[in-house]
Protein backbone atom coordinates (compact mmCIF):
# COMPACT_ATOMS: atom_id res chain seq x y z
CA UNK A 1 0.00 0.00 0.00
CA UNK A 2 1.52 3.23 -1.01
CA UNK A 3 0.12 6.79 -0.57
CA UNK A 4 -0.95 9.32 -2.82
CA UNK A 5 1.70 11.78 -3.37
CA UNK A 6 0.04 15.08 -3.86
CA UNK A 7 3.41 17.59 -5.03
CA UNK A 8 2.58 21.43 -4.62
CA UNK A 9 4.78 24.12 -6.80
CA UNK A 10 2.32 26.63 -6.83
CA UNK A 11 -0.78 27.79 -4.50
CA UNK A 12 -3.67 25.16 -4.94
CA UNK A 13 -7.19 23.93 -3.38
CA UNK A 14 -7.42 20.56 -2.12
CA UNK A 15 -9.99 18.64 -3.02
CA UNK A 16 -11.88 16.36 -0.87
CA UNK A 17 -11.65 13.37 -3.09
CA UNK A 18 -7.64 13.93 -2.08
CA UNK A 19 -8.68 12.68 1.29
CA UNK A 20 -5.52 10.42 2.80
CA UNK A 21 -2.77 12.04 0.37
CA UNK A 22 0.59 13.28 1.20
CA UNK A 23 1.03 16.49 0.31
CA UNK A 24 4.44 18.28 -0.23
CA UNK A 25 5.14 21.68 -0.19
CA UNK A 26 7.87 22.73 -2.95
CA UNK A 27 7.79 26.53 -4.09
CA UNK A 28 10.84 28.68 -2.87
CA UNK A 29 8.25 31.66 -3.38
CA UNK A 30 5.92 29.80 -1.25
CA UNK A 31 2.00 28.99 -1.75
CA UNK A 32 -1.21 28.68 -0.39
CA UNK A 33 -2.86 25.97 0.08
CA UNK A 34 -6.78 26.14 0.64
CA UNK A 35 -8.83 23.11 2.50
CA UNK A 36 -11.90 21.77 1.36
CA UNK A 37 -14.71 22.93 3.40
CA UNK A 38 -14.18 20.73 6.86
CA UNK A 39 -15.75 16.99 6.56
CA UNK A 40 -15.91 14.56 8.75
CA UNK A 41 -12.53 11.92 8.16
CA UNK A 42 -11.07 13.89 5.56
CA UNK A 43 -7.47 14.14 6.18
CA UNK A 44 -4.30 15.37 4.29
CA UNK A 45 -0.51 14.98 5.76
CA UNK A 46 1.82 17.51 4.85
CA UNK A 47 5.52 18.08 4.65
CA UNK A 48 8.25 20.62 3.44
CA UNK A 49 10.60 19.56 0.56
CA UNK A 50 11.52 23.19 0.09
CA UNK A 51 12.14 25.71 2.62
CA UNK A 52 10.79 28.96 1.45
CA UNK A 53 13.24 31.65 0.68
CA UNK A 54 10.81 34.25 0.22
CA UNK A 55 7.32 34.67 1.07
CA UNK A 56 5.63 31.68 3.16
CA UNK A 57 4.02 28.68 2.63
CA UNK A 58 0.05 29.34 3.91
CA UNK A 59 -2.40 26.58 5.00
CA UNK A 60 -5.65 28.35 5.20
CA UNK A 61 -9.34 27.06 5.89
CA UNK A 62 -12.66 27.75 3.81
CA UNK A 63 -15.13 29.86 4.77
CA UNK A 64 -16.10 29.59 8.30
CA UNK A 65 -13.98 26.31 9.24
CA UNK A 66 -11.24 26.64 12.24
CA UNK A 67 -8.03 24.74 13.25
CA UNK A 68 -7.69 23.84 16.67
CA UNK A 69 -4.22 21.41 17.75
CA UNK A 70 -1.13 21.28 18.67
CA UNK A 71 2.45 21.97 16.43
CA UNK A 72 5.83 21.67 17.84
CA UNK A 73 7.76 23.80 16.57
CA UNK A 74 11.46 22.12 16.34
CA UNK A 75 14.99 23.21 16.57
CA UNK A 76 18.10 20.57 15.86
CA UNK A 77 19.18 19.60 19.25
CA UNK A 78 17.41 22.28 20.98
CA UNK A 79 14.70 22.31 23.79
CA UNK A 80 10.78 22.55 21.27
CA UNK A 81 8.24 24.76 22.02
CA UNK A 82 4.86 23.41 21.56
CA UNK A 83 1.75 25.95 19.91
CA UNK A 84 -1.74 25.31 20.45
CA UNK A 85 -4.76 26.68 18.19
CA UNK A 86 -8.03 27.00 20.21
CA UNK A 87 -9.77 28.88 16.85
CA UNK A 88 -7.45 29.90 14.22
CA UNK A 89 -8.07 29.52 10.18
CA UNK A 90 -4.64 29.75 8.98
CA UNK A 91 -1.20 28.05 9.59
CA UNK A 92 1.62 30.26 7.71
CA UNK A 93 5.12 29.29 7.70
CA UNK A 94 7.28 31.86 7.19
CA UNK A 95 10.74 29.23 6.56
CA UNK A 96 12.08 30.81 10.17
CA UNK A 97 10.82 31.43 13.34
CA UNK A 98 7.13 30.28 12.24
CA UNK A 99 8.35 26.92 10.69
CA UNK A 100 8.36 25.30 7.66
CA UNK A 101 11.76 23.97 6.98
CA UNK A 102 13.00 21.10 5.58
CA UNK A 103 11.64 18.30 7.60
CA UNK A 104 8.44 20.16 8.59
CA UNK A 105 5.23 17.35 8.98
CA UNK A 106 1.74 18.00 10.13
CA UNK A 107 -1.34 15.94 10.38
CA UNK A 108 -4.76 17.95 9.55
CA UNK A 109 -7.79 16.17 9.89
CA UNK A 110 -11.53 16.89 10.59
CA UNK A 111 -13.18 14.93 13.05
CA UNK A 112 -15.98 16.92 13.00
CA UNK A 113 -17.33 19.50 10.70
CA UNK A 114 -16.16 22.75 10.77
CA UNK A 115 -13.10 21.64 12.72
CA UNK A 116 -9.78 20.94 11.48
CA UNK A 117 -7.13 19.49 14.20
CA UNK A 118 -3.57 19.92 13.48
CA UNK A 119 -0.66 18.02 15.13
CA UNK A 120 3.22 17.53 14.06
CA UNK A 121 6.17 19.25 13.87
CA UNK A 122 6.81 22.38 12.57
CA UNK A 123 10.99 22.47 12.20
CA UNK A 124 11.66 26.32 12.57
CA UNK A 125 15.06 28.41 13.09
CA UNK A 126 15.29 31.82 15.42
CA UNK A 127 12.87 32.96 17.51
CA UNK A 128 9.84 30.64 17.65
CA UNK A 129 6.35 32.00 17.04
CA UNK A 130 2.99 30.82 16.35
CA UNK A 131 2.50 30.05 12.77
CA UNK A 132 -1.65 29.77 13.93
CA UNK A 133 -4.21 32.85 13.14
CA UNK B 1 -12.48 -0.79 11.27
CA UNK B 2 -9.13 -0.85 9.04
CA UNK B 3 -6.04 -2.64 10.95
CA UNK B 4 -2.34 -2.19 10.24
CA UNK B 5 -0.80 -5.62 9.27
CA UNK B 6 2.21 -5.83 12.07
CA UNK B 7 5.32 -7.29 11.50
CA UNK B 8 7.43 -8.23 14.24
CA UNK B 9 11.06 -8.12 13.53
CA UNK B 10 13.22 -10.22 15.83
CA UNK B 11 16.87 -11.05 13.94
CA UNK B 12 19.80 -9.25 14.35
CA UNK B 13 18.90 -8.15 10.30
CA UNK B 14 16.21 -7.30 8.45
CA UNK B 15 15.07 -6.10 5.11
CA UNK B 16 11.92 -4.07 4.47
CA UNK B 17 10.14 -4.50 1.14
CA UNK B 18 7.82 -2.33 -0.72
CA UNK B 19 5.22 -4.81 -0.86
CA UNK B 20 5.40 -4.18 3.12
CA UNK B 21 4.07 -0.66 2.73
CA UNK B 22 1.71 0.72 5.32
CA UNK B 23 2.74 -1.95 7.93
CA UNK B 24 3.65 -1.09 11.54
CA UNK B 25 6.85 -3.45 12.57
CA UNK B 26 7.94 -3.87 15.95
CA UNK B 27 11.29 -3.87 16.61
CA UNK B 28 12.28 -6.43 19.33
CA UNK B 29 15.88 -7.68 20.12
CA UNK B 30 17.69 -6.77 23.17
CA UNK B 31 20.80 -7.09 21.43
CA UNK B 32 19.99 -4.74 18.57
CA UNK B 33 19.09 -4.98 15.18
CA UNK B 34 19.94 -3.66 12.02
CA UNK B 35 17.16 -2.51 9.67
CA UNK B 36 17.42 -1.35 6.23
CA UNK B 37 14.66 0.12 4.25
CA UNK B 38 14.29 -0.55 0.41
CA UNK B 39 15.44 2.04 -2.09
CA UNK B 40 12.95 5.13 -1.78
CA UNK B 41 9.92 4.99 -3.48
CA UNK B 42 6.62 7.50 -3.82
CA UNK B 43 4.07 6.60 -1.21
CA UNK B 44 6.09 4.51 0.68
CA UNK B 45 5.52 4.68 4.18
CA UNK B 46 6.02 2.05 7.28
CA UNK B 47 6.13 2.71 10.90
CA UNK B 48 8.24 1.05 13.65
CA UNK B 49 7.91 1.08 17.44
CA UNK B 50 10.54 -0.37 20.01
CA UNK B 51 8.53 -3.43 21.68
CA UNK B 52 12.48 -4.54 23.27
CA UNK B 53 14.97 -1.69 23.53
CA UNK B 54 18.59 -2.40 22.81
CA UNK B 55 20.83 -3.21 25.60
CA UNK B 56 24.36 -2.45 26.87
CA UNK B 57 25.98 -0.55 23.80
CA UNK B 58 23.78 -2.42 21.76
CA UNK B 59 21.70 -0.34 19.23
CA UNK B 60 19.05 -0.47 16.85
CA UNK B 61 19.42 0.94 13.80
CA UNK B 62 17.60 1.95 10.62
CA UNK B 63 19.22 2.60 7.33
CA UNK B 64 18.07 3.54 3.92
CA UNK B 65 18.29 1.40 1.00
CA UNK B 66 19.68 3.12 -1.71
CA UNK B 67 23.05 4.82 -2.00
CA UNK B 68 21.81 8.03 -2.70
CA UNK B 69 18.49 7.87 -0.36
CA UNK B 70 18.55 10.13 2.69
CA UNK B 71 16.65 10.83 5.83
CA UNK B 72 15.34 14.58 6.98
CA UNK B 73 12.35 15.28 9.36
CA UNK B 74 12.00 15.92 13.18
CA UNK B 75 12.54 12.82 16.02
CA UNK B 76 11.10 14.75 19.20
CA UNK B 77 13.03 12.98 22.32
CA UNK B 78 11.00 12.71 24.91
CA UNK B 79 11.75 11.91 28.70
CA UNK B 80 8.79 11.00 30.64
CA UNK B 81 7.69 13.93 33.47
CA UNK B 82 9.92 16.21 31.73
CA UNK B 83 9.42 19.69 30.94
CA UNK B 84 10.28 19.86 27.21
CA UNK B 85 11.10 17.58 24.54
CA UNK B 86 14.19 17.97 22.50
CA UNK B 87 13.91 18.15 19.06
CA UNK B 88 16.47 16.26 16.63
CA UNK B 89 16.30 17.18 12.97
CA UNK B 90 17.60 14.66 10.09
CA UNK B 91 19.09 17.15 7.40
CA UNK B 92 18.03 14.92 4.05
CA UNK B 93 21.48 15.78 2.49
CA UNK B 94 23.87 13.86 4.53
CA UNK B 95 21.64 11.89 6.93
CA UNK B 96 21.44 7.94 6.09
CA UNK B 97 21.07 6.24 9.26
CA UNK B 98 18.28 6.51 12.58
CA UNK B 99 20.12 5.07 15.78
CA UNK B 100 18.26 3.75 18.88
CA UNK B 101 20.56 2.96 21.82
CA UNK B 102 19.23 2.98 25.64
CA UNK B 103 19.25 6.37 26.92
CA UNK B 104 22.11 9.03 27.28
CA UNK B 105 24.99 7.98 24.69
CA UNK B 106 26.80 8.99 21.37
CA UNK B 107 23.99 7.82 19.44
CA UNK B 108 20.13 8.69 20.15
CA UNK B 109 18.02 6.57 22.63
CA UNK B 110 15.16 4.30 21.84
CA UNK B 111 13.53 2.89 24.61
CA UNK B 112 10.35 0.81 24.65
CA UNK B 113 7.53 3.19 23.34
CA UNK B 114 9.71 5.11 21.07
CA UNK B 115 7.62 5.00 17.53
CA UNK B 116 9.14 6.29 14.48
CA UNK B 117 7.03 6.70 10.90
CA UNK B 118 8.87 7.20 7.50
CA UNK B 119 7.37 8.23 4.97
CA UNK B 120 8.57 8.86 1.19
CA UNK B 121 7.16 11.85 -0.59
CA UNK B 122 9.49 11.77 -3.45
CA UNK B 123 12.12 9.43 -4.58
CA UNK B 124 15.64 9.66 -2.31
CA UNK B 125 14.19 11.28 0.14
CA UNK B 126 12.20 9.72 3.90
CA UNK B 127 10.63 11.87 5.80
CA UNK B 128 10.87 10.82 9.65
CA UNK B 129 8.61 12.29 12.57
CA UNK B 130 8.03 10.43 15.59
CA UNK B 131 8.70 10.27 19.15
CA UNK B 132 11.75 8.49 20.67
CA UNK B 133 12.65 8.09 24.43
CA UNK B 134 15.27 8.35 27.11
CA UNK B 135 15.13 8.01 30.74
CA UNK B 136 18.19 10.43 31.66
CA UNK B 137 20.26 12.31 30.03
CA UNK B 138 20.33 14.95 27.45
CA UNK B 139 20.02 12.70 24.12
CA UNK B 140 22.04 12.87 21.14
CA UNK B 141 20.95 13.06 17.57
CA UNK B 142 19.56 9.65 16.30
CA UNK B 143 20.40 10.77 12.53
CA UNK B 144 23.98 9.66 10.94
CA UNK B 145 25.48 9.93 7.81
Amino acid sequence: MRRRVIDLTASATLGRNQSGSLVTLNALAGLTVTLPSASRGVYYDFVVKKTVTSNDYIITTATADKIRGTLVNAKNNTASKAFVATSSDTITMNGTTTGGLIGMRMRLICDNDGVWNVSGFNTASGSEATPFS
Amino acid sequence: MARKRVIDLTSATATIGKNQSGSLFTIARAGGMVITLPSAGRGLEYEFVVKTQATGTNTHTINVGGDDDRIRGTLLLAQSDSATGKAFVGDGSTHKKITLGKDYSATGSGRNGSYIKLTCDNDGKWTATGFTTTKTGAGATPFSA
